[in-house]
């Protein structure tokens, strides 16, 4: 079995490991020790059974109290720097999500990802400049991954939270349900146009150790690629595209095996 | 230096610098402050 041939076992195999990370990154019983480590997912540290930290929501905690977020920036960072996007691909609960809700015989909207820099703006505004301004967490406030994931299953649980719920809580819930909405005509929407922690990460996408390379020669540009592609790019173009999230589902489907996944060697 | 050297030595050094923002954080007790900051949400 060659190399290319165990990453393609591997990609047929990613909703199980997007399963496992899911129950993981929420296995309760170890969040008084782990909830100190930031997960390397959008995953909400409010949700009753979260073990992980967020990496927003803690950088936008340290940002509001003016301070630097040493500890969260680095995990992101090595995060980053070794598989890139693929943690939204592999490890990310609410990525998984999108992708289950885009399977509903709805018609679909196909969107071009002219505007995806819109996620930089989300991180420079929500997790930065208005967090810093206000000290509230602005982005958790409004995420539709803290909202499923911790608003509403709180919301039931509590009769005390149940009390406090106000005009707020009724906006954020808007927000997901247009979000789910959205999820159920386009490709992971919020990965391509909102999620500030696929922005930190973008740009670290062509120099991660794990990269994808596309044989041109080979190619016949048949735009399998970008049927399949969770993000709707074609990979032949950019094999190191800021909207990558590494999922391998085009090495897949290609018919000449003209994409494989390389590390940056000296 | 052509691109592929260029971008492993970027590489090396993206990681290395992670591990040290990761230590510096451990070192001024970030761990604690991100712990405490979870568990009271």
């Amino acid at each position: 079995m060659n190399n290319q041939s165990i990453w393609k076992w591997l990609g047929r195999r990613r909703g199980i490991v997007q399963i496992i990370s899911a129950l993981t990154l929420n296995s309760y019983f170890t969040q008084h020790v782990t909830k100190g480590i930031p997960c390397p997912a959008l995953n909400c540290y409010a949700c009753p059974a979260a073990a992980f930290a967020c990496p927003i929501g803690t950088i936008q905690h340290f940002v509001g109290r003016k301070k630097f977020p040493l500890y969260a920036l680095g995990v992101v960072g090595l995060v980053g720097a070794l598989i890139g996007r693929a943690s939204c691909g592999w490890f990310c609960p609410f990525g998984w999500l999108q992708e289950l809700v885009y399977r509903l015989p709805v018609p679909k909207l196909r969107l071009p990802n002219r505007f995806n820099w819109t996620r930089y703006v989300v991180l420079a505004v929500l997790v930065v400049a208005v967090p810093y301004v206000t000290r509230e967490p602005w982005f958790c406030k409004l995420c539709p991954a803290g909202t499923l994931e911790a608003g509403i299953p709180l919301a039931l649980l509590s009769a005390d939270i149940r009390a406090m719920v106000g005009a707020m809580y009724w906006i954020k819930i808007g927000i997901m349900g247009a979000l789910l909405a959205w999820m159920s005509v386009t490709k992971r929407p919020f990965c391509r146009w909102i999620c500030p922690l696929g922005a930190l990460w973008s740009p670290l996408n062509p120099i991660s150790s794990f990269r994808l390379q596309v044989d041109q020669d080979s190619c016949i540009q048949c735009d399998r690629c970008q049927q399949v592609c969770p993000t709707d790019i074609r990979v032949y173009e950019n094999p190191a595209s800021a909207a990558c999230i590494r999922c391998l589902e085009c090495m897949r489907v290609c018919p000449t095996d003209c994409i494989s996944v390389v590390s940056p060697g000296p | 230096m052509n691109e592929k050297k260029l971008l492993f030595l970027v590489n090396r050094a993206l990681i290395v610098l992670a591990v040290a923002l990761i230590l510096a954080g451990l070192f001024f007790d970030q761990w604690r402050t991100v712990l405490r900051n979870a568990i009271l949400l």
